[in-house]
């Protein structure tokens, strides 16, 4: 490629960048109409950086993705897609391809691509899954990570140190509010492995019959709405997910008013402490906890002070701080590549440009 | 709040029934969120004139006697009782029960949240003369699928179901005369017999799913204990089968029929 050739392309990608026009395309799993968290998460990013102005677009392999809309609700119908199996996305060296963690087999697949790749680890349990043995991300020319906690971000940085990485912080949504009404007497329980849900259920009515009466609610495959409102209409949640990454689920349950009794996952999230839940490293105990729980509950012997402790910790993760964090990170990066792209541009042009008719548009970009 | 009174049925007195009776009283004194009033009924014999006559009334409670000279059961004591309150509400604590301390908190609250409800069911921890817990009672209805509506009394899941427990509910004074009151005759199933007749008449009776009332079962010469032990009043099982269906007939009347059993 000629020089100029290069000058037209990194100008052409420079007044994207400013413009906000370059391309972030988020690759998303097909959910096949299952609510997933961590896909819902990504949809909200791309609806913030596009009330940002930012160019951002959903990418999935297949055409026949399912639409989240049946689940995640309708407020996300407008967001574009594109489907890589249509092979009409061209992607240029403006755009910005962010990968989740768990399609690290695609990091071979995109190493041609022209555009700068960027890992969003959510889980970080299934980071090194795709990657073959003594490799990083680095080796497939990505340098940036954008993790959803400041714990992973710190497990990450222990295997794959030579990284750049950034925190959005997610928020729980308003949808996650008490019930006007006193809570009846349900449990809500959910578990990363369905049997562990059963096991917990069986264990409970054959150790503590007398409560036999009471119903638990297995929150698996529900729209975003009925999550929400199946939560809040329970005085208890039951949690237990070993390879959380952040722990969704139990702040959603305090922003409900409803006391969480979980097994510590192993990563402990930055937000659990010893008052704002009734936490255990064993699965074991938790049905005991449980029972002990629901007996103090009926008995009306619970001590506010976990209900105010739940409170404070949840109301941190407010959609304000969330839409911060993206808006933040997304216009470090954009920044950052409009730095690197000056800087090429400058490389190609230690005089300024030779050929005139590209004068005018490069020495106004410069000017910015 | 809004105001409950609490009736008290005092059928027999003795150095027993006292020790029940000033442990019932604390559990009202004891109470979060107090009732207005207690009207402890009784008969006119000597017995309970002596007692109070020099009795201590516990503190904090207003405590006022009913004297009911003529049907000394337990359905018109209560019967007189509520026409002789003033409040708005009215709650029936057996002598030898008790309340949890929470009990008129929790039903303050939903109150508030749900306004037209008649009965408010307590969850009731049952216990034996030791203490022992048996299990509870008119908590069924919170169960998934057992009621049409969970947490909430209905007429066909009556007809299936009999054992719920009216003592420690809070209900509605008007919507209780407006329905007949309790039943003297029906001899052993008067509560049954109420509830099915209040579901008929659309009454919107919700179990609290918190314990509000711990019930002392089989008390010895308690009533239902002597239906199922004295040799004069023992209550066969052809007879209260009798008194199961007859309540299922009886409960579309709004008054007492003088029902009998022939053998």
């Amino acid at each position: 490629m000629s020089n100029n050739d290069q000058i037209i392309k990194l100008t052409h990608a420079l007044e994207k960048l400013t413009s906000k026009e370059a391309a972030i395309y988020f690759l998303t799993m097909d959910t096949k109409g299952q609510a997933k968290a961590s896909v819902a998460l990504t949809y909200d990013i791309v609806k913030e950086l596009r009330k940002n102005n930012y160019n951002a677009l959903i990418m999935h392999e297949k055409n026949d993705f399912h639409d989240v809309t049946t689940w995640l609700g309708d407020e996300y119908k407008d967001i574009p897609h594109v489907s890589i199996e249509s092979k009409q996305v061209e992607v240029i060296l403006s755009d910005l391809v962010i990968i989740p963690e768990v399609f690290g087999h695609v990091l071979e697949q995109t190493q041609e691509m022209p555009c700068e790749k960027l890992i969003l680890a959510q889980a970080y349990d299934y980071v090194l899954e795709t990657l073959p043995p003594g490799l990083t991300w680095r080796n497939y020319s990505v340098g940036t990570c954008i993790t959803t906690s400041k714990k992973q971000e710190e497990y990450l940085t222990t295997l794959m140190g030579n990284l750049k990485y950034y925190n959005v912080q997610p928020y729980i949504k308003d949808s996650f509010k008490k019930l006007q009404e006193p809570q009846p007497p349900l449990i809500s329980i959910h578990t990363r492995e369905p049997r562990d849900t059963m096991k917990i259920i069986k264990s409970f009515y054959l150790k503590y019959p007398q409560f036999k009466w009471i119903t638990f609610r297995d929150l698996r495959n529900l729209t975003t709405k009925k999550f929400a409102e199946d939560l809040s209409e329970s005085f208890v949640s039951v949690w237990v997910d070993d390879i959380s990454g952040f722990g969704t689920f139990p702040l959603e349950s305090m922003k409900c008013g409803v006391p969480v009794i979980g097994k510590v996952p192993n990563l402990k999230p930055e937000w659990m402490t010893e008052d704002n839940g009734i936490w255990t490293y064993e699965i074991n105990q938790i049905v005991d906890i449980l029972g002990n729980f629901v007996q103090k509950w009926l008995e009306d012997e619970l001590p506010e002070q976990l209900y105010a402790d739940m409170e404070s910790t949840v109301k941190v993760y407010t959609e304000e701080n969330f839409k911060n964090s993206v808006i933040s990170v997304f216009g470090a990066i954009n920044e950052r590549k409009i730095r690197e792209v000056r800087m090429n541009l400058e490389k190609l042009t230690p005089v300024g440009p030779e050929d005139k008719t590209l004068e005018g548009s490069v020495n106004e970009l410069y000017k910015n | 709040m809004k105001d409950i009174s609490v009736i008290v049925p005092l059928h027999e007195i003795n150095e027993t029934i006292e020790e029940y009776l000033m442990k019932c009283l604390q559990s009202i004194s004891n109470q979060t969120t107090k009732p207005k009033k207690v009207y402890i009924v009784h008969s006119d014999t000597k017995e309970f004139t002596d007692f109070f006559k020099s009795w201590n009334k516990p503190d904090g409670i207003d405590v006022e006697t009913l004297v009911n000279k003529d049907k000394t059961d337990f359905c018109s004591q209560i019967n007189t009782a509520v026409e002789n309150m003033e409040t708005e509400w009215f709650s029936i604590l057996e002598v030898d029960d008790e309340y949890s301390k929470n009990w008129f908190k929790n039903v303050k609250n939903y109150m508030e949240s749900y306004e037209d409800v008649d009965i408010f069911l307590p969850l009731v921890v049952d216990v034996d003369e030791k203490q022992n817990f048996l299990g509870f009672t008119n908590e069924s209805i919170w169960a998934m699928k057992f009621s049409e509506k969970m947490g909430e009394l209905d007429n066909n899941t009556l007809l299936n179901y009999q054992n719920y427990q009216t003592s420690g509910a809070v209900i509605k004074k008007e919507s209780f005369e407006n329905i007949g009151m309790l039943k003297p005759s029906m001899k052993l199933t008067f509560i049954y017999e109420f509830l099915l007749r209040a579901t008929y008449n659309d009454f919107r009776i919700m179990t609290i799913p918190r314990i509000g009332y711990k019930h002392m079962n089989m008390r010895e010469k308690s009533l239902f204990w002597d239906y199922k032990n004295h040799p004069e009043i023992r209550i066969m099982p052809e007879e209260a089968a009798f008194w199961v269906e007859q309540a299922k007939k009886e409960y579309f009347f709004t008054y007492d029929r003088a029902v009998e059993y022939e053998n």
